[in-house]
């Protein structure tokens, strides 16, 4: 860390922080690291029963403060010894706090607590070739990874000191090794349980014990299998950023905008149904070429007075990049009172940033005028302790990355980008195979794997997958097939719609210019809706003179009264404030469902048609109406979707969306979103809303539902276990015995990538495309469902865990229903890439967080209004 | 990290908790907990408490949902209003 140089406080913190983590927790149990402490714990290695809870208990309580990988590494080893123990002291006290579960739900659990019954396969569909960007991983049998306890007599405080003594028998280890300050991991088996070195330290004779543990398991290893893949990422000069992995050489410029692209790839080690395996795919960066500098000059061209106002506005909260170095940091204020010639104080003393630069990185700053960037990078360690890490860059020196708002709404730029970053199938294939040779082919990255028994072969990624059947899609009074690419566009706009609310009394609010505008929308609508089957009278018309937020409020105020149905406000051009206000009013303050239509839209005299008949559909399901179905012979049961939206800054709450059935043809929704703390995922209020909704699901069928499936959006790898534990009990507490609960977790961010074809053509997998096996997680009742059709780059699977199935219904089941649930999203004639349920929750609570950010009119819940 | 609120945990008096981290806290937390046993609130189950009735007259997320359905009640019953000369008549809400 000392080559970094310009951090500023890091100099005290790594002895402060540990002192204060050994005695921060549990003092009064032998920590093994008191010097009497340790000779009793000495004594009784003797006694072999009692070495490995006297091991446990040492391993448990020593806190580890080292803040990187390593050590987090051998946190998540130890937990397993962690639960072990647990078993053996406080029976007792787990037979008081034990949850009243079913015995046969506790008999089916995998070992990390996570849902596992014994069919998980599903056998419906035809069969299809699939490929994956998977790599299977080989360990070698001879070693493995060998988990061992080091104690020092006398004992050693520090951790470095530890380190540094073990490091000097590091060739009697066999030179690979990882080692946190207590346990230590080895790829060999050593001859002896106990190995003792003898080292001199000041004179003192200095004993070094190191009794062997265990053999880890496999499962356990896959961190530290991923650590040994970012060094040899490390190794073929590939720059990290976050847990990707960027190749600084082969930038492709894109010189108009002055933006380079970063090919790069995203790797993780995992254990699946098939293995070991590394999953691997292509990604990219987007670094600009204008230093934050340049940028700054040009914000100060632009407007003096504002400057430095604009300046946070626009940089604040983005990340750079220092090519000196090829670290990122974020960006968390600009100093405008210093610059580089400040001083700051290193190891040697003071010294100033020019200077600094000058010595360490040879570079000489030209503008000594210009501010500081101020960057904090957390620490990890014990949160009471944590001290953060500060950074000043020079402007100069940074590189903005990422994409900027003002890059994302240029559209023709976002094409051009997008030509680097849409990938096949093909060529993802091919950087897949790439990525292969150059691991395979660089001596220093093979040794790294080699010393511990790893080795990567590419011939494993062909699997099979099945192909499920079309669907048929039912309107009013016809049902069409959807085809294999499952689109149905045309027959929706053609075919009567299956519930339809007929519009006799609604409100249209247009600017005076818009006049042309609004009469053409009502004469399109007008010729729309005769296929459609839905009567439309003429709307009470209103013209406002100013484009004013609080002339659209006015209006709204005076003229929803209690039969108007529907409010359509035509609007000068997308601006988030006019609409967060017309929504607000609409959907809080007086409840009616309302249409927003940018006017630029209905003035394209070409497209106005299409875009008018989608109005009128989605207008319709506003109403509470619905467009078409599909066919789910469920009896009594009520699927739930929820989904969570989190501010990006971090600044507004985090919104929890519920989104339940409440008729038998899945057409007809309750919706419910529960405003939460900020960056709140695990969802608090579910209990209430559900509750409400089985009212509801009672009022309209006469009795509740017998089954409920529940379909969670936006839960992470980590979070399954929480969600498992503090979200179904909600549930539970409502439903008691009567109802039985099934829980499917729905992740759409992953890395998995699968195509159909053969050899080199290979293309995107079909919808309705399911993989279940071998590319599964080892210890989930998981499968992947490609239920989307993609005609540009690749498509991403969405993965379904199965979390819980107490109606029993068995895989095959369970993947015919999410296929079934993507074609009922009501915005889109065709299939999206996760159930309908999931995505009307995430639509509602994107509305209610981005703009309404308070509670929705409970008149508004039986209707699709946030489409 | 100063942005986000903290809680107290109710199986620990002396647990201070960001918000946003309470869930996991609370199912490590209540593995060892062998007090009195506590009631998860409806509105939030974050919230844990022994007597569900006292709590409820002061729980926020409770209070919230209650007097946004009183909210509604009254905007439902609201009248509708009268029509002259073929224009709406301005009306209060």
């Amino acid at each position: 860390m000392s080559g970094r140089g310009n951090l500023l406080s890091l100099f005290n913190k790594n002895a402060g922080n540990m002192g204060k983590s050994i005695s921060s927790k549990d003092h009064e149990i032998d920590s093994g690291l008191d010097f009497n402490n340790s000779e009793s714990s000495g004594e009784r290695l003797l006694s072999s029963h009692n070495i490995e809870t006297d091991l446990i208990t040492t391993l448990q309580h020593v806190n580890i403060s080292v803040g990187r990988g390593r050590a987090r590494l051998i946190d998540t080893l130890k937990t397993d010894d962690h639960t072990s123990n647990q078993f053996i002291t406080s029976e007792s006290k787990e037979n008081i706090t034990k949850k009243t579960k079913g015995p046969e739900s506790e008999a089916i659990a995998s070992e990390n607590g996570l849902f596992f019954p014994d069919l998980i396969y599903g056998s419906k569909g035809s069969s299809v070739n699939i490929y994956c960007n998977y790599l299977k991983l080989t360990t070698d049998e001879s070693k493995g990874v060998f988990n061992y306890e080091v104690r020092f007599f006398p004992p050693i405080d520090s951790v470095h000191l530890r380190i540094k003594y073990l490091n000097d028998h590091k060739d009697k280890l066999g030179g690979t090794k990882t080692f946190d300050g207590n346990t230590l991991y080895l790829p060999i088996l050593l001859p002896n349980k106990m190995t003792v070195f003898i080292s001199k330290a000041e004179d003192v004779e200095l004993q070094i014990r190191i009794l062997y543990k265990k053999k880890e398991e496999m499962r356990n290893c896959t961190q530290l299998y991923n650590i040994l893949f970012d060094r040899v990422m490390k190794v073929l000069n590939y720059v990290k950023f976050d847990r990707k992995q960027f190749d600084p050489s082969r930038p492709k410029i894109i010189p108009l905008a002055k933006l380079e692209v970063w090919p790069g790839y995203v790797t993780a080690v995992d254990e699946y149904k098939g293995g070991l395996m590394l999953c691997c795919d292509v990604s990219h960066r987007i670094l600009c070429q204008k230093t934050v500098l340049e940028m700054l000059v040009d914000l100060y061209q632009q407007n003096v007075e504002h400057y430095q106002e604009s300046a946070r506005k626009m940089l604040v909260g983005n990340i750079v990049l220092t090519r000196y170095n090829n670290r990122t940091y974020k960006i968390n204020d600009i100093c405008f009172d210093q610059n580089p010639t400040c001083q700051f104080e290193i190891k040697t003393g003071c010294t100033s940033y020019v200077e600094y630069y000058k010595q360490y990185h040879n570079i000489n700053i030209k503008d000594v005028n210009q501010p500081l960037i101020y960057s904090i990078k957390k620490s990890r360690g014990i949160p009471a302790e944590r001290e953060n890490l500060q950074f000043c860059l020079i402007p100069e020196l940074c590189y903005l990355t990422g994409l900027r708002d003002e890059v994302r709404s240029d559209n023709k730029l976002m094409r051009e980008i997008a030509t680097f970053t849409r990938v096949s199938p093909n060529q993802r294939q091919m950087a897949l195979n790439k990525f292969y040779e150059n691991v395979s082919n660089t001596p220093a990255a093979q040794e790294i794997l080699n010393s511990w028994g790893l080795s990567l072969t590419n011939n494993s990624n062909k699997i099979s997958g099945r192909q499920m059947d079309i669907e048929q899609i039912y309107f009013s009074k016809i049902s069409v097939s959807a085809g294999r690419s499952a689109e149905f566009s045309k027959h929706a706009v053609t075919n009567e719609m299956l519930k339809v609310v007929h519009l006799s009394k609604w409100i249209i609010i247009h600017l005076r210019n818009y006049r042309q505008a609004a009469t053409s929308l009502l004469d399109n609508m007008k010729q729309a809706c005769e296929s459609l089957g839905m009567n439309i009278s003429n709307p009470t018309m209103i013209s406002l003179d100013h484009d004013r937020i609080d002339a659209y409020i006015q209006a709204l105020r005076r003229n929803i009264t209690m039969n108007t149905q529907m409010v359509v406000c035509i609007c000068h051009n997308r601006r988030d404030d006019r609409y967060a206000a017309i929504k607000k009013i609409c959907c809080s303050e007086i409840p009616i469902p309302s249409q927003v239509i940018n006017a630029k839209t209905l003035q394209n005299d070409l497209k106005i048609r299409s875009v008018v008949q989608k109005i009128v559909l989605q207008m319709n399901c506003k109403l509470g109406g619905s467009l078409w179905t599909v066919k789910i012979p469920f009896k009594n049961v009520m699927i739930c979707g929820i989904d969570s939206y989190h501010d990006p800054s971090n600044r507004g709450n985090s919104v929890a969306a519920f989104v339940a059935s409440i008729n038998s043809s899945y057409s007809q929704w309750y919706s419910k979103a529960v405003v939460q703390t900020k960056r709140e995922e695990i969802v608090n209020g579910l209990s209430a809303s559900f509750e409400i909704a089985l009212k509801m699901y009672r009022k309209r069928n006469g009795k509740l539902p017998t089954n409920i499936i529940i379909y969670r959006d936006g839960i992470g790898d980590g979070q399954l276990y929480t969600c498992l534990n503090y979200e179904i009990p909600q549930f539970e507490m409502v439903c008691g015995n009567r109802i039985k609960i099934s829980y499917i977790v729905v992740q759409k961010r992953i890395n998995t990538r699968i195509f159909s074809g053969s050899g080199i053509h290979l293309e995107n997998p079909l919808p309705g495309t399911v993989v279940d096996q071998h590319i599964t997680k080892s210890n989930m009742y998981d499968f992947f469902l490609v239920s989307q059709l993609v005609r540009q780059g690749t498509v991403t699977p969405t993965h379904y865990v199965v979390l819980r199935d107490d109606c029993n219904y068995g895989p095959d089941i369970i993947q015919k229903l999410s296929y079934k649930l993507c074609f009922l999203y009501y915005n889109w004639a065709g299939t999206v890439r996760i159930p309908a349920c999931c995505m009307y929750a995430h639509k509602l609570a994107y509305l209610i967080g981005q703009s309404i950010q308070r509670d929705v009119a409970e008149a508004l819940s039986e209707k699709l209004f946030y489409l | 990290m100063s942005d986000f609120e903290y809680g107290i945990c109710p199986y620990d008096k002396s647990h201070r908790i960001l918000l946003f981290r309470m869930p996991k806290h609370l199912i490590k937390c209540e593995m060892n907990y062998c007090g009195p046993p506590l009631q998860t609130c409806k509105y939030n189950a974050t919230h844990r408490v022994q007597d569900m009735e006292k709590h409820l007259k002061e729980c926020d997320y409770y209070l919230r949902s209650i007097e946004n359905q009183a909210v509604q009640i009254a905007l439902r019953s609201r009248i509708p209003p009268k029509q002259e000369d073929g224009h709406d008549v301005d009306t209060p809400f």
